[in-house]
């Protein structure tokens, strides 16, 4: 080959090449791993990120301008183990990871794999195939951001090889989860046909996920220096920090635990909190990004016909609970899954105490032809 | 019986003294309360202010009472425990009531989790608010329970017979209504009186109190507010029921005296069964008479088919248990409840029947008979 940064369409290849050292490019101004310039390509990436943010799943990201970014000095110390087994899953079928992973800190391995292989599954469960394609080059190039060293030109240029390498392994992702060694948690559950699913995907509201930076902070110092921080330490012991983009708020508190509240989504929950991280870690803290779980998913839709909450909590007196003149809503605990759904008497059903999106869409389709029997005409 | 000083209709004159001296009143909220408890779609006024009266006075004696035993421990203010002693002899309303508080705990739990500004809120007011109420009601049952009855109540799980038949009620109430009928019908089911709280502080006079009631004692009291509304409706539907004659009745002939007082003419022949003590009651209850279960009102006569469950455990009913069969949908009564109905629904609640009526209960002695407690 005349340059070695072009790469071949082939796997192979891109492994070689990735094992090369990073080429200088003249988008990059240097490849010394400078903490300044660290941070202005974290802040470039940060940005465009941010940007990404808003794009749909369709779209590509990385046709978007360059991708400025070496993050392969952060993890400069497991470069070359860190690919491999991510190679192997190059071809997965990533989902809809339009906000590209910010894999500003060294992660621990598991948890990215892990995360992964969660994402994938809760993406088999909402896309149809259409979407494949672009899955399929979306995780490409994420996984080229996490710990690569790409330079933007051959970014750029690497990334047009790259389809048509997805292109080929469009048709065999499909069958790759199966045959992964992380196969995914959840199966891939064909979508159930019209007549028997009630046509309703309820939305998520709310997700509250915790993560732990695992390193001492000082709640003062945070409070001082971050912008949209509030810290009272007589009324909370933790510093309330909120960002706009995911519109979140984040509760820090000093052991380096950290709840972040609010995003819309798993995947904006993942990425706010490593803002969050972020900020903590641009503040002097060396902040890591442990054990980031799910805690609780608020979902809410809409049935659109009048229920008889009286009806149903004759009948289903095990489960619901109905106080109207304490909430006006139907607590029903649903046992598998454990979720409990607020069944209100307009139609408008909000389920909550999830860790999975399967839980939500599974819960509501149990209750579905139940409050069916229970419509008020 | 000698209620007299306590019951609503010869103390009518103090009470009612109070309250027009007041200008406070909870009457439209009661005739959507009872709308939505089973009276018809538009509760007479008169009943309304009657069914005021003796929510009222009820909670005034049960406030001074709590208040003489909060001093008697030395306590500056009316806390939940003082009401949970007061309730202690009456099983099933007890754990009615703690059933509602460990209620109220779940459901901030929940709504807590839903919105991440209640999250904060909760988080920043301190954080031993999961489950407070029933820390508090565990805690102080623990403390007085001698003979591990009241303990056994958390893990109790019978079915709380009054409150399904209720549900029932409510139910058949609702079959029949189309889509805007019954929006209107849940609007009036979510009114209680712990929404309109300082309302309802000042309503109970508490301001003019020495000892307070604090935060979860003021929720307590306004849940037996509303449960001694509900069960004023649910008697008072028994009532009403009974005064139908009913083809058939072997025991229609037999009346007693003071039944016929209140009785309006305009209802038609005193035809109406009304044997003096519970216990005779056709069909299905002997009730033990031992038991003297001071409930007052009649166990109806399953006569009409759907006698509910329970009704013959007499040992477990405590006086309040009245089994009404309800079965107002059969009958089809779409006239409200009168005054009258109320009127005599206390009176046969009030009305001390068996040898062990006066040591059931603490506050008895005081002379009034709690509907909620």
């Amino acid at each position: 080959m005349a340059s070695a940064p072009h790469t071949p369409p082939t796997q192979p290849q891109l492994h070689s090449r990735w094992l090369f050292p990073p080429f200088p490019t003249s988008q990059l101004p240097t490849v010394s791993p400078s903490p300044m310039e660290e941070e202005t390509y974290l802040e470039l990436y940060l940005d465009q990120c941010s940007t990404q943010d808003a794009l749909t799943p369709s779209r590509s990201p990385l046709l978007s301008p360059a991708v400025p970014y070496d993050v392969d000095m952060l993890t400069s110390s497991n470069p070359e183990t860190a690919f491999n087994p991510q190679l192997e899953e190059v071809t997965e079928t990533y989902g809809s990871f339009s906000a590209v992973d910010l894999s500003l800190l060294p992660d621990e391995l598991s948890q990215e794999n892990k995360d992964q292989t969660v994402i994938r599954s809760k993406n088999e469960i909402e896309e149809n195939c259409k979407n494949q394609s672009w899955q399929t080059r979306l995780p490409l190039s994420s996984r080229m951001d996490t710990g690569l060293a790409l330079n933007s030109s051959s970014g750029s240029s690497s990334h047009s090889r790259l389809h048509p390498a997805d292109g080929n392994s469009a048709q065999s992702s499909p069958e790759k989860p199966h045959s992964l060694p992380l196969a995914s948690i959840t199966p891939m559950t064909p979508m159930a046909p019209i007549s028997e699913c009630s046509g309703i995907v309820p939305q998520l509201q709310n997700i509250v996920s915790t993560v732990n930076l695992a390193c001492k902070l000082d709640l003062k110092k945070i409070a001082l220096h971050a912008k949209n921080a509030e810290y009272n330490p007589k009324r909370f012991a933790a510093v309330i920090m909120r960002i706009r983009e995911p519109r979140t708020t984040a509760l820090i508190f000093s052991s380096g635990k950290m709840v972040c509240t609010g995003a819309k989504s798993e995947e904006q929950s993942r990425l706010a909190a490593r803002k969050y991280a972020r900020v903590v870690q641009k503040l002097g803290f060396p902040a890591r990004f442990l054990d980031f779980t799910i805690q609780n998913m608020v979902a809410s839709c809409d049935v659109r016909f009048p229920i008889s909450l009286e009806g149903l909590v004759l009948t289903h007196q095990q489960f619901s609970s109905y106080e109207p003149e304490l909430f006006p809503g139907l607590i029903y605990r649903m046992v598998k899954p454990r979720i409990v759904l607020l069944i209100f008497v307009s139609g408008k059903v909000v389920l909550t105490g999830a860790k999975k999106r399967s839980d939500i869409y599974e819960a509501f389709e149990n209750i579905y032809p139940i409050l069916k029997g229970f419509k008020k005409a | 019986m000698n209620n007299t000083a306590a019951s609503p209709m010869s103390a009518a004159t103090s009470s009612s003294g109070r309250s027009t001296g007041k200008s406070i009143s909870f009457t439209a909220e009661l005739q959507s309360m009872m709308f939505s408890l089973g009276d018809a779609r538009r509760p007479l006024h008169e009943t309304a202010v009657l069914v005021e009266d003796v929510v009222h006075t009820q909670l005034i004696n049960l406030l001074q009472q709590a208040a003489e035993v909060s001093q008697l421990r030395g306590a500056r203010v009316i806390s939940a425990e003082d009401l949970l002693f007061l309730m202690r002899k009456d099983k099933k309303k007890l754990r009615r009531l703690l059933k509602y508080m460990f209620f109220r705990d779940y459901k901030s739990k929940i709504v807590k989790g839903i919105d991440e500004d209640d999250l904060l809120e909760d988080k920043l007011s301190g954080s031993n608010n999961v489950n407070k109420r029933q820390k508090i009601a565990q805690d102080f049952l623990n403390s007085i329970d001698q003979t591990g009855e009241l303990l056994a109540m958390f893990e109790d799980d019978e079915i709380d017979e009054v409150k399904q038949e209720r549900m029932e009620r409510a139910e058949r109430q609702t079959r029949v209504m189309d889509s805007a009928q019954y929006a209107e019908f849940c609007e009036s089911r979510h009114l209680s009186f712990s929404k309109k709280g300082s309302k309802f502080r000042d309503w109970l006079d508490c301001g003019s109190m020495e000892i307070k009631p604090n935060v979860v004692a003021m929720e307590i009291l306004a849940y037996l507010a509303y449960e001694t509304v509900a069960q004023l409706v649910d008697l008072a539907l028994l009532v009403r029921q009974d005064m139908v004659t009913k083809a058939g009745d072997p025991f229609s002939h037999a009346i007693s005296a003071t039944f016929i007082q209140y009785h309006n003419s305009a209802e038609g022949s005193c035809m109406k069964p009304y044997p003096d003590s519970p216990e005779s009651t056709p069909p299905p209850t002997p009730t033990a008479p031992s038991v003297g279960s001071q409930h007052s009102g009649k166990t109806t006569s399953g006569s009409l088919g759907n006698g509910s469950a329970g009704q013959d455990s007499a040992k477990t009913k405590q006086r309040k248990r009245k089994k009404s069969t309800a079965a107002c949908g059969v009958e089809a009564h779409s006239d409200a409840i009168q005054p009258s109905h109320i009127r005599e629904a206390v009176r046969r609640y009030g009305h001390k029947i068996g040898p062990l009526s006066p040591f059931t209960s603490a506050y008895r002695r005081n002379g009034m008979a709690f509907l909620a407690c």
